[in-house]
């Protein structure tokens, strides 16, 4: 276990030093930003004098050792947009994508993970072949589509739900979230639900191909011979065993979604890190585009890790090495 | 495995929404096939089109006496016609880079699982760093450097997707490789590929299967989401998920068949594949009840 | 002046489908309407803006940065809705063709309590043009400053290095900070909204970054007072989303309306639109150096041995086959008006005698075979996808119609920023046709449009920089820049109306339409919108009886 942590840290500290250096030198091909970012109305030599005081008119490798050793005291570099620390704007930014994405992944396993049990272990009844469907329909539609349906209708329509933006914060642990207002939360239904639609689509599938294959297994049978209820069956031993594939799939959508909730959060006009990455791709904000693929590599190794943690836990057969 | 084709199609046809899919399928692909010849109007040449018959309501006639069925989008174009040549463009995407990214992924994953140790934890650390990669990012590059075009689409989505197969392979292949067949396997000193290929793979093929039909609507998805967000496909020639990206800036304005058309033929696609999937799969998977 | 600028309505009609969708949610929504009550609105303001501020105002030099500043900080002067530029926080006067001087206006005070003096203007004005890191510097927005100097506490004296009559324009563009922050605050210290401290009319309450600014109404504030107590700044960048949240009565203000939506808001009984021309003039940049230019070939594709774009009867053709009543209609839904040239009616430099472009299929087909192609040839067209209202499908529009001429067109849409690094690159192949819009908003006249995107190139002098097609012209030169150190205000727009005048003539560049700005905003608000598409909250009032009676 402890072995595992720590060839794990090694192997993290040379994925960030590679991913750094591929994205760098992808992102130095790209050309000179200041040509895009400054007002169409500077003379050359303005745009000349600024090259020259970020350093952008050296040499790649340069430019790489000075972000090197500037990342290794801490200094991603400042945002060329918004007169920020890169890293602390994603921090700012992460709250709101990171209640946005909690609140998804438990709309989809509260409401996915009974689907797909039941799904799978009465497949021929009408309710599951209707919950199939839903699965299907679940990840057939592009989230920006879903979002704006949902605004036409809940918003516009029937005046329910706010149409977009994040509600009233409060401090919880030191940090602002809107999970436990009245209002935060009015706000986070909608782009909640649209960012779910798939996750919650994917879990309902995962679960309910498991449960049906171990329905079969020698254990299931002997079970339901012994008169076992089909809710103990499920609940206690299918369970079980459908979990590995579900965990697996589950670490790896909660990453995407963080680095991924780009479309719900421009539809809903929600302040996350995904509108973040967007924007700054979109404006050529070089430091924070390579400061956040360096922060969702990190992320996505611990998730990983603790992926494989977890999956070794539900299924002792998987070892851990 | 020694069956007919036409007891197959007959075990096929068992469920009656599976026949129902194949056929939409089928259907579909027909009308991909033959877009130019069934389409009112080549939707992408720019010299048919007329501006100033754009937006037109389902059922209306252009000046040049085309009936458009479900109307016309903005730049004048017959939206059937339109959906006809789309829904060959997103059949490609999806269908070719599944398949790239499912083939790629999928070996990486059994090498990984099979070999473990050192290669599979080198592996898996390309699979976490692909992972890390928002889409969005990469076809950005990529039209940086290529410009739009739908190779690029195809390239940028199996460079997002393999990883998944990679993983899930893996996991799958993981619990396999302990079970009792692959240890006879390996005392009997059968070569590694046919261990993995011929023993460890066809075990593999469920989870492979679920994700790949999720990983094709996807693939369809993201080209839409990138058409959204504005790089991707050449403007001129949209897929489905293109022209509901652009029929999307005219929804509020109640120009809804713009993209709701599209959006139900790319529902009724994706549906489609998908449930023919899951009905190849109970059928090949002799550990499942029907 | 103003009642001239606001809501003229535009003719628009609407087809069957879309009036009963809209009376279903017109009507669910009136209910709504009833109950929400007026009293909390009559001090507050939410605006649903697509631009988020940048909150240190000396970092970005940006329009939409400037919308929210001159609310904040305040500047020296400031650009009316005519993007003419009046006094703010000081007035002014040339003193002689090389110096102005700016004298504060007496109980000026910043937010602090602290009264505004020459020497914060000074520090204020140097931060501008040195800060560090900034990317997009303000020192282009000084350009030909070559002094600043405090002469007593209340006059500050500004030398050029040539005359330069565009001087109050350009100080439109930079905030006045206390001196004390201008020297010491750091970045954090404008995003937690403690430095955040000016002379404008509204003080910083709390800044969310990515979701909103809210703004406290600063009573001491020397010039007229704004009615809203409090405004909150909610950033909302997609189009949808933004005239969603009006809709739905999240916001009461929005800016960037797109044209599509325009009839549907028009219908609303709740809601106003507000709506006058914009600074933006959509224009096709065609290559008119290149030899071999890099995206034309004949109608097999293989390369051409020379450059059709060079030939002036060509351009002409390509004008001529271009219906810009069509593109005003069809593509920015009668958001726009034809252009006949790339400045706006109204700003200095303006030719008012230019005939309006014409649109005759036939005579630009002669002239296409008159040229030596009767059969057309291959072109590609390069735009934006999302820098400009309907860039993309203004884009396509033009390929439809060029194509019509018998060219084989080949549209590309690409991300403004991959757009720009290509298209400016003046070494390598850029585009053989551009589509740009060039906003002249900041300068009141037309030297932006001359000194960048006509004069010949020339990176020493810093001229051309945005002259894509590298079009060049000795005589358009020398009236440019006999332009530029005009000071009367008569004179330097005869140069330039002449210099436009044989550009136009010369199809160097060819001008499609005048955008405008649209604003919308619940019925309960006036707002008189303006050419750079600032959105102030000094500039909304809540509607007059009158003004408020349902329009049908």
């Amino acid at each position: 276990m402890l072995r595992l942590l720590v060839r794990r840290a090694i192997e993290g500290v040379v994925v960030v030093a590679a991913t750094s250096f591929v994205v760098f030198l992808a992102i130095y091909m790209l050309g000179n930003p200041i040509q895009v970012l400054a007002s169409p109305d500077s003379p050359p030599e303005v745009i000349q004098r600024v090259t020259a005081s970020l350093g952008l008119d050296r040499p790649w490798h340069e430019q790489y050792w000075r972000f090197v050793v500037n990342a290794l005291h801490g200094d991603l570099g400042v945002s060329f947009v918004h007169a920020q620390p890169s890293l602390a704007l994603i921090f700012g930014r992460l709250p709101a994508t990171l209640e946005l994405v909690v609140f998804a992944m438990i709309v989809a396993v509260v409401v996915g993970l009974p689907l797909g049990l039941v799904a799978g272990y009465w497949p021929r009844h009408w309710s599951s072949q209707a919950i199939s469907s839903l699965s299907v329909l679940g990840i057939s539609v592009p989230a920006f589509w879903v979002g704006l349906m949902l605004i036409i209708f809940f918003s516009l329509e029937w005046r329910l739900l706010p149409t977009g933006g994040r509600g009233a914060t409060v401090q919880v642990a030191g940090i602002e979230t809107s999970l436990f207002t009245l209002d935060g939360l009015r706000h986070l239904v909608l782009p909640g639900f649209t960012l779910a639609t798939l996750p919650l689509a994917v879990i309902v599938r995962l679960v309910r191909t498991g449960v049906r294959e171990q329905r079969r297994a020698d254990y299931v049978r002997f079970g339901r011979a012994m008169g076992l209820s089909p809710g103990l069956l499920l609940g206690r031993y299918i369970l079980r065993n459908v979990m590995v594939p579900v965990v697996t799939v589950m670490g790896l959508l909660f990453g995407t979604l963080v680095a991924f909730a780009v479309v719900t959060e421009t539809v809903f006009a929600w302040p996350g890190s995904g509108k973040l990455i967007i924007d700054s791709i979109k404006q050529s904000d070089r430091p924070v585009v390579i400061a956040y693929l360096l922060f969702v590599v990190v992320m996505f190794m611990v998730i990983n890790t603790v992926v494989d943690l977890l999956t070794a836990l539900v299924d002792p057969r998987v070892r851990l090495q | 495995m020694k069956q007919s084709l036409f007891a197959r199609i007959r075990e096929f046809a068992d469920s009656r929404v599976a026949l129902a899919a194949g056929i939409l399928l089928l259907l579909a692909c027909a009308a991909a096939l033959l877009a130019s010849v069934i389409s009112p109007q080549n939707p992408y040449d720019l010299s048919q089109l007329d501006i100033g018959s754009g937006r037109l309501p389902p059922g209306s006639r252009s000046g040049d006496g085309i009936l458009h069925i479900l109307g016309t989008d903005d730049q004048g174009r017959d939206v059937l016609s339109a959906i006809f040549y789309g829904l060959r463009v997103s059949l490609v995407v999806g269908v070719v880079s599944t398949l790239v990214a499912a083939v790629f992924g999928g070996i990486v994953g059994l090498w990984a699982a099979y070999r473990g140790g050192r290669v599979d934890a080198v592996l898996m650390r390309i699979v976490d760093v692909q992972l890390s990669f928002p889409a969005v990012l990469i076809a950005l590059m990529l039209v940086a450097f290529l410009g739009n075009g739908l190779d690029k689409v195809i390239i940028a989505i199996v460079l997002v997707q393999w990883a998944y197969y990679a993983r899930t392979v893996r996991a799958a292949a993981l619990v396999e490789r302990e079970r009792e067949y692959v240890e006879a396997a390996r005392c009997l000193n059968y070569s590694a590929p046919r261990i993995m290929l011929g023993h460890i793979l066809p075990n593999c093929l469920a989870p492979l299967s679920v994700i790949a039909t999720v990983q094709m609507a996807g693939a369809i998805a993201i080209e839409a989401t990138l058409s959204f967000l504005g790089v991707g496909l050449p403007i001129t020639e949209p897929s489905l998920g293109l022209l509901i990206a652009n029929g999307y800036q005219f929804m509020l304005s109640n120009k809804y068949w713009l993209s709701v058309y599209p959006g139900l033929c790319l529902i009724a696609l994706i549906g489609a594949i998908n449930i023919v999937g899951d009905r190849l799969r109970e059928m090949s998977n002799p550990r499942e009840e029907g | 002046m103003t009642s001239a600028l606001t809501g003229s309505p535009l003719g628009i009609r609407q087809g069957p489908s879309v009036v009963k969708t809209n009376k279903l949610i017109a009507g669910l929504a009136g209910a709504a309407l009833l109950l929400a009550g007026a009293p909390a609105f009559a001090q507050h303001l939410t605006i649903g803006s697509r631009a988020e501020i940048t909150m240190d105002p000396h970092y970005q030099w940006l329009a939409s940065n400037i919308s929210y500043y001159r609310q904040i900080y305040g500047s020296l002067t400031v650009l009316g809705p005519n993007a003419q530029a009046e006094p703010m926080l000081a007035d002014f006067r040339k003193v002689d063709d090389l110096n102005w001087e700016f004298k504060l206006k007496p109980g000026v005070k910043f937010q602090n309590g602290k009264p505004v003096t020459a020497d914060d203007v000074v520090a204020s004005l140097n931060r501008a043009k040195t800060l560090a890191n900034a990317a997009a510097s303000y020192a282009g927005a000084l350009q030909t400053v070559s002094g600043i100097k405090a002469v007593d506490p209340q006059t500050v004296v500004i030398t050029t290095e040539r005359p330069n009559g565009n001087i109050p324009q350009q100080l439109t563009q930079i905030a006045i900070i206390p001196k004390e922050i201008a020297d010491s605050a750091t970045r954090d210290d404008f995003t937690s909204a403690k430095a955040a401290i000016g002379a404008g009319p509204y003080k910083v309450v709390r800044y969310r970054p990515g979701d909103r600014l809210e703004l406290a109404r600063f009573d001491d504030f020397a010039g007229p007072k704004p009615h809203w107590a409090t405004v909150t700044y909610r950033f909302i960048a997609d189009d949808a989303a933004r005239v969603a949240a009006l809709l739905g009565g999240d916001v009461d203000l929005i800016d960037y309306v797109p044209p599509a939506d325009l009839a549907r808001l028009q219908d609303d009984k709740r809601l106003a639109i507000h709506t006058r021309a914009s600074d933006r003039v959509m224009y096709l940049i065609p290559d008119t150096s290149s030899d071999k230019s890099p995206f034309v070939a004949d109608l097999d594709g293989k390369p051409l041995d020379k450059n059709p774009l060079k030939d002036v009867r060509v351009r002409k053709a390509l004008s001529l086959a271009l219906d810009r009543d069509a593109l005003v209609r069809s593509v920015m839904d009668g958001a726009a008006q034809p252009a006949n040239q790339t400045v706006p009616p109204g700003f200095i430099g303006y030719f008012d005698t230019l005939p309006a472009s014409k649109f005759d299929l036939n005579e630009a087909k002669q002239l296409l075979a008159s040229a030596g192609y009767p059969k057309g040839f291959q072109l590609t067209i390069h735009c934006t996808n999302d820098r400009y209202v309907n860039d993309a499908r203004m884009c396509q529009a033009v390929g439809q119609m060029l194509s019509r001429l018998g060219l084989k067109m080949n549209v590309v849409t690409q991300p403004k920023s991959v757009f720009f690094t290509q298209m400016t690159n003046h070494s390598g192949d850029r585009g053989s046709l551009l589509l740009l819009a060039w906003g002249s908003a900041w300068t009141g006249d037309a030297s932006g449009i001359l000194n960048q995107t006509l004069h010949s190139y020339d990176k020493a002098k810093g001229m051309g920089t945005w002259n894509l097609g590298h079009y060049s012209n000795a005589e358009i030169d020398k009236m440019v820049q006999e332009a530029n150190v005009a000071i009367d205000r008569d004179k330097k727009g005869g140069f330039q109306g002449a210099a436009l005048k044989a550009a136009m003539e010369d199809y160097a560049q060819i001008p499609l339409i005048i955008l405008r700005v649209i604003n919308a905003s619940k019925r309960e608000v006036a707002f008189t919108p303006f050419a750079d598409e600032a959105t102030p909250a000094t500039a909304a009032r809540p509607a007059d009886a009158s003004a408020a009676t349902p329009k049908k």
